[in-house]
Order: C-alpha cells, then structure tokens, then sequence
C-alpha cells in the first residue's frame, strides 16, 4: 500500500482537455471516487442474492411459483448480455459473489499469490467449467429445479470462500468463474473502456493503481491501466479512478467490437471460449425446442439406450464441436489466403464470432425474458399471499420476440462480419482484404441461418 | 500477531446465521396428512410404509373395508398423483385420470401379481421420467397389487418433488367405480441435510483455516 502523503504529493497533475473522457462529468468523477461507488451497488445485488438463496433453498419447489428462479433465469440470466454489451464487465465489479470473496479476504484473506497452473491455464479451466455446468444444466435440470440452482449457487459460494480465504484479489473472477469467463469475452465488444492516459501513465512511477492506496485497493483483476489494451479483464469498479494520483484513468464510450479488430496477442483458448459458447447457444435453443422430444427419441432408437444422460451427451457433444469444426474449416481455408497458420487463423478470426454469440445468447434468453417476465411479479407477490392463477407470464406475444430475435440475430451477424473484416484489414492491409475474410463471412452468414432457424420454431418455457 | 477483533467474530456469526438461515423452514414437515375417508360406505384408509413422504418412490397402501369392516379383496383399485391441494381435487380426478378400469384395460391382464413384493405399473404421461431429463411429469398413475392380508392393497408411486399433492384412488367394486381423492404434504427429501450440512461445514473449516494460516503469517 501506498501511503496518503505520496499520492497528494502527485494531486497536482489535473487533465487538460475534453476528450470523450466520461470522468470529465464532475457528478460521475465524484460518485465513482466516493466510498458509495460501487458500495452501493453490491449491498443491493447481495441483498438480492440473499432473497433468492433463500428462495431457491427453502422457497416452493416448483420453478414455476418460485421467486428466486425467475429472478435468476427470467430476469438476470437474460440481462446479463445486455449488461456486457453495454458496460463491460461492470456485473463483476458489483456480483454478490464477488462482494462475498472481498469480505473473505477482509476478514481471514491469507492473499497468496494466484497460483501458476491458474495463470496458465485460467481461461482452460473457465472453458471446461463453463461446459460442464451447461452440461449439468440439462442433465440435472438445475434451471429447472430451483433446488437444483441452490446447489448450483452453493457450489460456486464455496469455490468463492475458498479463493478468497487463500489467493489474493478476485483470483476467482480472473480465473475460475465461468461467468467471468463468458463477460471477458463479451466485454471486449462493450462499448464503455477504461484505459490510462499514455503520457501521464509513462511518468508514473508509483502504480498506485496497481497497488493500491489508502483510498481504495488495488486492481482487483491484476490488470495496470498503464498498459491494458483490452476490456476484457476491467470490471470498472473504479479503484484505479480512487487510486490514481494524477487523474490519467479515462472512461470512454466506445463503437461496439471495436478493441476486437486490432488485438495484439489473440489467444487460442479465448477464441475457443467464443465458439464453444456458440455451440452451447445451439444446445440451449434445440433442447428447448418441440422437436427435441423427436430428436431424443431418435437417438435412443439409434443408440438403443433410453439413458438421457448418453443421448443428451451425444447431442451436446455435437452441438458443441459443429461451430469449432465449422471455424476450423473456414480457418483452413482462410489460411491458404492470408498465409496465417491454422491455429493463428483460429485464434485470429474466432474472436469475431462473439458479436454473433452475444446476439443469439440475447436473443434465446429474450424469449424467457418477454414470454415469461410477469412470472417475476406474479412469484413475487406470491411471497405476500397475493397467488396469481390463469394470467399469462408474456410481456409481449410470440411473433413480436421472433422478430426481435431475428433483428438481433441479424445485427450480430453483421458485427461478426464487420469484425472479421476489419480483423483481416488490420492483419493482411489493404489488398484483397475481401478475399482473406471471406471464408469467415461465409461461416457468419451460415451460422446466421442455424441461429434463426432455431428461433423459428416453437420453444418451451423455463418457469 | 494480529489478534481476532470483534469484527472477525461478529463477521463469522454472521457467516453462520446466513448459511444456516431457514434450513429449520426447508426441513419443517408442515404436511398433515388425512388417511382414511369414506366413499358410498365404503372405508379407504391410504398409508404409506415411510414416513414422512417424501420425493422418489413411496410404497403406497390402501386398505378397503366395507361399512361393516369387512376387508374387500376383490376390488381393482388404481391410483394417481396430480399436484395439488384439496381445493382443486373434485376437478382434477375426475376431467383428467381414468377410472381403474380404463387404466387396466390399457394392460396386460396377466401384469397383476399378488407378489407380496406389490408388482407395480407405472403409466406416464410423458415418453421421459423426471429422473431423466429434469423435468417434472404431468400425472403418474399405477395400478395397485393385492397385498398379503385381505382387503389391503400395494404399489409404488413416484412423486417427483415436494409439495401439495393429491392422491385419487378410483376402485372397482361389484362393476361400480368409485374414487376418492387424498391430500398429501410431501416433504424435502432428508439428503438435502446433507448437502446443506456439507455446505457449512466445509465453507467454516475453510474460514477457519485461513484465520489461523493468516494469523501463523502475520
């Protein structure tokens, strides 16, 4: 830790011009330098989570009357994209679970440094977590089940106490939440950043915002504004903003997928993350789809089990493989264009797929949303004696959500587009740009027909 | 070496309130359960072998007597789970189940047993059980077996999750189907002590831990 007098010895250093910088708003630089930011927001989602622990705990059994469900899957699951689209990884900075590894670490934190296999292996081990609770999802019918989702929430609370009791800083948000994961990927294409200011940062000797000071701690991610390039690992929490001496945090508004077209050092395991999330898209949507019952009873024909744990196994295997084989295919191809190894191609272009992903994760999880959204009120007042019978859970009918879902899909697919090819214009220049990204606009536009022709079926409801 | 202010105590209560908080409501057996009700003279008293009821397979008997108390072994006798509580129950057994008989003449006549172990057959509503695919059914119905004394009949029913449910037992007697509907409160199932207690324990022992490690460091 830093103390108070050396960081007013640098107080003096003030910025100079208007720049987009959403810290030059003296209202928000105050609210987000004060103690309430972003206090304020974690004692309300950990109030929330309170309510919906208990709710899933010991609330009704049946997903249906069940508070903490539709709170969970109708309200927040849906909202979550849109969060991330909009603000980055700002949930993160605010995730009860997040609030509870700091007063861990508060009270009996033993703040060891994050272990090797994590740094090496974090975004591995997120991708592995993120496919087996999905997969357990289904299985066990955790969404389904608010008990289910209790034991899910509970598994979690524990790997939290335990990251937070042992590693320093949000060890578990850098490296182990699924969550995380998923919002580091989609906050790259968010449209808020937060950067330092080359000049000022350059004379900084004291990193106050890595560190921390007396004003607040430091970077609960690991990252050094100094040099971060991307969003993906910034939660906005606004330490740094406390932190720094001399004012070189900028909060900007950005272009959508914009920090995707010019990544320095695209990683395999981010790219993979970006399509395996397409493919669990795809699960999601098929398994809640009319047809699935055919679909299941075809494959215990052909498997000759009626186990739901190796039909659904199959089906999630290949879900989950098409969209990598299909970037791996467009890849192969791509290579003989660009000259880019394979494996490079993959790393390269699959972060263009997020655009499409954060569009068809939005888009299924509109439809619980806006199909099934008055369940929130209606399990709500239930708590107060007041049971709803017979009125519909829909804000909005079917066919207003599938336009919607196809309008969102549409744009996805455009941003996924655009992306790869600014991707293919940043790598390969100017000459034939087209051609060098035109198996990756090939891929997208295929991709686009699977997502809205899952959306033109009829699909269940979660509560 | 630091010592363990009251704010590391007041923070571990806290822990231990909010972690244990209201497992006292989850686990409450708050069901009263009326087993024994009369149909057209007839006495039908429905029991089940454990008690108290909860989600999974529940040995269901019903014993048939007459107004005179005499055993009725000659019955066939079916039952079902609907969702529920006694409000609704008229409704639901008699727009959405059939009758014994119906059931019955969906099986094989040779499936009854009088195998003491109590044969059971379940129809579902739906080609996959809630075991497997998360998902609950709409209506489980089974058909009960003779059981070893007069007028005692046996089966196992499946109740997918706790609640309000209603049992209709539809018998056959002389030609003449009969049904009456019971209401049973089904209660968690004790594992969740377990995971609920694990879930304590574990997350304690980890506090726990890291307050002395800390304490050795500092």
């Amino acid at each position: 830790m830093i103390n108070k007098q050396s960081v007013n010895q640098k107080v003096a250093i003030v910025p100079t011009e208007s720049d987009g910088n959403l810290l030059n708003n003296k209202l928000l630089a105050r609210f987000i330098r004060s103690k309430w930011y972003p206090a304020l927001f974690q004692w309300l989602t950990a109030s929330a989570f309170i309510i919906i622990m208990y709710q899933l705990l010991v609330g009704p059994s049946k997903a249906h009357d069940n508070l903490g469900t539709a709170l969970t899957w109708v309200l927040w699951w849906p909202l979550i994209p849109i969060i991330f689209l909009l603000l980055g990884r700002f949930w993160c900075a605010i995730c009860p679970f997040a609030t509870l590894s700091d007063l861990v670490q508060k009270f009996v934190g033993n703040n060891r440094p994050m272990p090797k296999f994590l740094k090496k292996y974090g975004i591995w081990i997120i991708d592995a977590i993120f496919i087996l609770i999905t997969w357990s999802d289904h299985v066990f019918g955790i969404v389904e089940s608010p008990w289910g989702s209790g034991v899910l929430m509970l598994g979690l609370t524990t790997g939290v106490v335990v990251s937070g009791a042992f590693w320093e800083r949000r060890t578990w948000c850098r490296t182990l939440c699924f969550l995380g994961g998923l919002s580091g990927n989609y906050a790259r294409t968010g449209m808020l950043a937060l950067r330092g200011t080359p000049e000022k940062c350059s004379k900084c000797t004291i990193a106050a915002c890595y560190q921390g000071t007396v004003n607040a701690p430091g970077c609960p991610l690991f990252e050094f504004p100094k040099t971060m390039e991307s969003n993906a690992n910034c939660n906005v929490c606004g330490h740094c903003v406390k932190n720094c001496p001399n004012d070189s945090i900028r909060l900007t508004l950005r272009f959508p997928t914009k920090e995707l077209w010019t990544m320095r050092k695209p990683k395999i395991e981010g790219a993979f993350l970006s399509v395996v999330i397409m493919g669990i898209v795809f699960v999601q949507n098929i398994t809640m789809l009319e047809v699935w019952q055919s679909i299941l009873s075809w494959l215990e024909n052909v498997t000759g089990t009626q186990s739901y744990y190796v039909t659904f196994t199959i089906t999630f295997f290949v879900a989950m493989i098409i969209p990598v084989l299909l970037l791996a295919l467009a890849a192969w191809i791509a290579k003989k264009l660009n000259g880019d190894s394979l494996l490079q191609n993959f790393a390269k272009f699959g972060y263009a797929i997020i655009p499409l992903d954060i569009a068809a994760h939005i888009g299924h999880n509109l439809f619980h949303m806006l199909a099934e959204g008055k369940s929130v009120v209606y399990t709500a007042m239930a708590l107060f004696g007041k049971n709803v019978e017979g009125l519909s859970p829909a804000l909005l009918d079917s066919g207003s959500i599938q336009i919607l879902q196809y309008i969102l899909i549409v744009l996805g697919v455009a941003g996924s587009i655009y992306t790869a090819y600014r991707i293919s214009k940043h790598n390969y220049g100017q000459g034939n740009v087209v051609l060098k990204f035109a198996p990756y606009a090939v891929l997208m536009l295929l991709l686009m027909v699977v997502n809205i022709a899952l959306f033109m079926l009829p699909m269940a409801m979660r509560m | 070496m630091k010592p363990i202010t009251w704010k590391t105590i007041l923070f571990c209560s806290i822990m231990l309130v909010l972690l244990s908080g209201g497992s006292g409501k989850a686990f409450a057996d708050g069901g009263h359960n009326e087993n024994v009700k009369e149909v057209d003279g007839y006495v039908i008293e429905l029991s089940f072998e454990t008690q108290p009821i909860q989600p999974g397979g529940n040995r269901l008997l019903i014993h048939l007597h007459d107004a005179m108390d005499h055993p009725i072994s000659t019955a066939l006798v079916s039952a079902n789970l609907v969702e529920g509580s006694l409000d609704h129950a008229e409704e639901v057994v008699e727009s959405d189940y059939p009758s014994a008989e119906a059931v019955l003449s969906e099986m094989n006549t040779d499936s009854h047993s009088s195998d003491e172990a109590g044969v059971h057959h379940e129809i579902e509503a739906n080609n996959h059980s809630s075991e497997d695919t998360g998902h609950h059914d709409e209506s489980i119905e089974i058909v009960l077996a003779k059981g070893a004394e007069a007028g005692e009949y046996l089966g196992e029913l499946t109740i997918p999750y706790p609640g309000d449910w209603l049992i209709g037992v539809q018998f056959t007697v002389e030609g003449a189907v009969k049904e009456i509907t019971f209401p049973v409160h089904v209660t968690q199932s004790g594992s969740r002590w377990w995971v609920l207690g694990s879930f304590l324990m574990v997350n304690m022992v980890v506090i726990g831990a890291a307050g002395v490690l800390r304490k050795r460091h500092v």
